[in-house]
């Protein structure tokens, strides 16, 4: 009887320990006592699988960076194509937006007839206001015909070859333009200046220049075609022992940036030399 | 004759960059010559012949683009260019101060031409504005840009004349 129950107590003991150990497995209080046998183990492992890490890499980098390189120039190179294609797209954009603008400028005025011509240079001398163009009298281009940009008049052509032009600005120092003055309702002349200025002069003492006050062309000499915009006065100075007023004015044409413009085809100048007084020969 | 068209060459190109570059960026109303620039520092060059031929190139170039007289151009650069000539057949040993000192005159000549001619077609400036607003602008844009084309004469000299290595 005591064997048999002696038996049974053996047999119970193993499980006893292990539903122990379950037990405590169970309620997390082996969790601590776990952790010092494995913390070296996971350490070692750790350990391992750096060096293994570090091996794989060490045996695998150089295919890589090799490939890695030929992947890096073709995009490179994918990039340098792309930020080309942006510059000229910007470049298309800008074109296209002044040729809308001077398209506008075209619609406004059906009357005159054009031709676009680009800006290819400027005159050497940095003591005359002129501008180089790539039309010239293969393209029916003459001198003194207006040049215009989508703002407004931009000078007149001064001399033309074949496939250019050159033309002189209003600004020029030597520029005289006959102008109306809008709402002051009086004429004067607009002069351009060594530094860019323009200068209203010849105007009468007893005219309501005020600033802001608009310049348009008047037409008169038949130099100019009447009506196209030139300015706006920024400034008036009246003396009142001169015989004129005078005014400054803001040009409507930015002329740094002019890159196209129009030339009116249809409108020829004046032409004068007959009426020019002859000498008479002596007898 | 490699050297005579060279000069035909280098001068086009710089006739352009003159006139689509150059006269953008700006100090004042005043922009670098680099056309005279060039034809100082050529005629600076111990081997370099023809450099009147040279002058005769730009003053056609430049001329054919402003409004400017042609004389003026002719009269200008085939000026500076005699006095190039004659300072280094002096023997003058410092070749860069004689390129700043020709780079003045060069200027001061080429622009009061101007503004002369200038006034005796009717287009008169005020001296003082022009002084001012052009002619001591350009000054200092030519004194600036005078080292980096003497430079680039002297390279092209180099080049096109070798040095004989006698053994």
């Amino acid at each position: 009887m005591d064997r048999q129950v002696l038996r049974r107590a053996r047999r119970a003991i193993p499980v006893l320990i292990v539903g122990g150990i379950l037990l405590l497995a169970l309620s997390g209080s082996l969790t601590q006592l776990l952790q010092v046998p494995l913390r070296p183990l996971v350490g070692m492992q750790t350990w391992l699988a750096e060096r293994y890490e570090v091996l794989r890499r060490f045996v695998t980098a150089p295919r890589d960076i090799v490939a890695l390189q030929q992947r890096n120039q073709q995009l490179e190179a994918e990039v340098s194509r792309l930020q080309t294609q942006i510059i000229e797209l910007q470049q298309q954009v800008s074109d296209a937006n002044i040729l809308a603008a001077l398209l506008d400028f075209a619609r406004a005025n059906p009357e005159y007839q054009y031709k676009a011509a680009e800006v290819i240079g400027r005159d050497p001398s940095p003591f005359l206001h002129y501008i180089i163009i790539n039309r010239g009298s293969a393209d029916g281009l003459r001198r003194g015909m207006p040049v215009v940009t989508e703002q407004g008049l931009a000078g007149r052509i001064a001399a033309v070859t074949a496939s250019a032009a050159r033309v002189q600005l209003v600004t020029d120092p030597a520029m005289q333009i006959n102008v109306d003055v809008t709402p002051a309702g009086t004429s004067g002349v607009l002069v351009g200046s060594l530094t860019g200025d323009l200068t209203l002069d010849n105007v009468p003492l007893d005219a309501n220049l005020q600033p802001g006050d608009i310049i348009l062309t008047s037409g008169l000499g038949g130099t100019y075609p009447p009506n196209l915009l030139v300015g706006q006065v920024t400034g008036v100075r009246r003396l009142e022992y001169e015989l004129f007023q005078n005014a400054s004015v803001q040009p409507v044409v930015d002329f740094n940036r002019l890159s196209i413009v129009l030339v009116i085809v249809n409108f020829q100048p004046a032409d004068y030399t007959p009426l020019l007084p002859t000498p008479i020969p002596a007898q | 004759m490699i050297a005579d068209l060279l000069g035909l060459v280098v001068l086009g190109i710089l006739t352009m960059v003159q006139s689509v570059f150059l006269r953008q960026v700006v100090l004042l109303q005043g922009s670098a010559d680099i056309v005279m620039l060039m034809l100082i520092a050529w005629a600076l060059q111990r081997r370099a012949r023809h450099t009147w031929l040279w002058a005769l190139f730009a003053a056609s170039f430049v001329a054919m683009l402003s409004e400017v007289h042609f004389a003026v151009w002719f009269i200008g650069y085939l000026g500076v260019t005699v006095m190039a000539s004659a300072l280094r057949r002096t023997g003058w040993r410092l070749p860069a101060l004689g390129m700043f000192l020709l780079a003045i005159t060069g200027t001061l000549l080429i622009q009061g031409l101007t503004w002369a001619t200038l006034r005796l077609v009717g287009t008169p400036i005020p001296f003082l504005l022009a002084v001012r607003r052009v002619m001591l602008p350009s000054l200092l844009l030519n004194l600036l840009f005078a080292l980096p084309v003497y430079s680039l004469a002297r390279d092209l000299a180099a080049w096109v004349f070798p040095e004989v290595v006698e053994v």
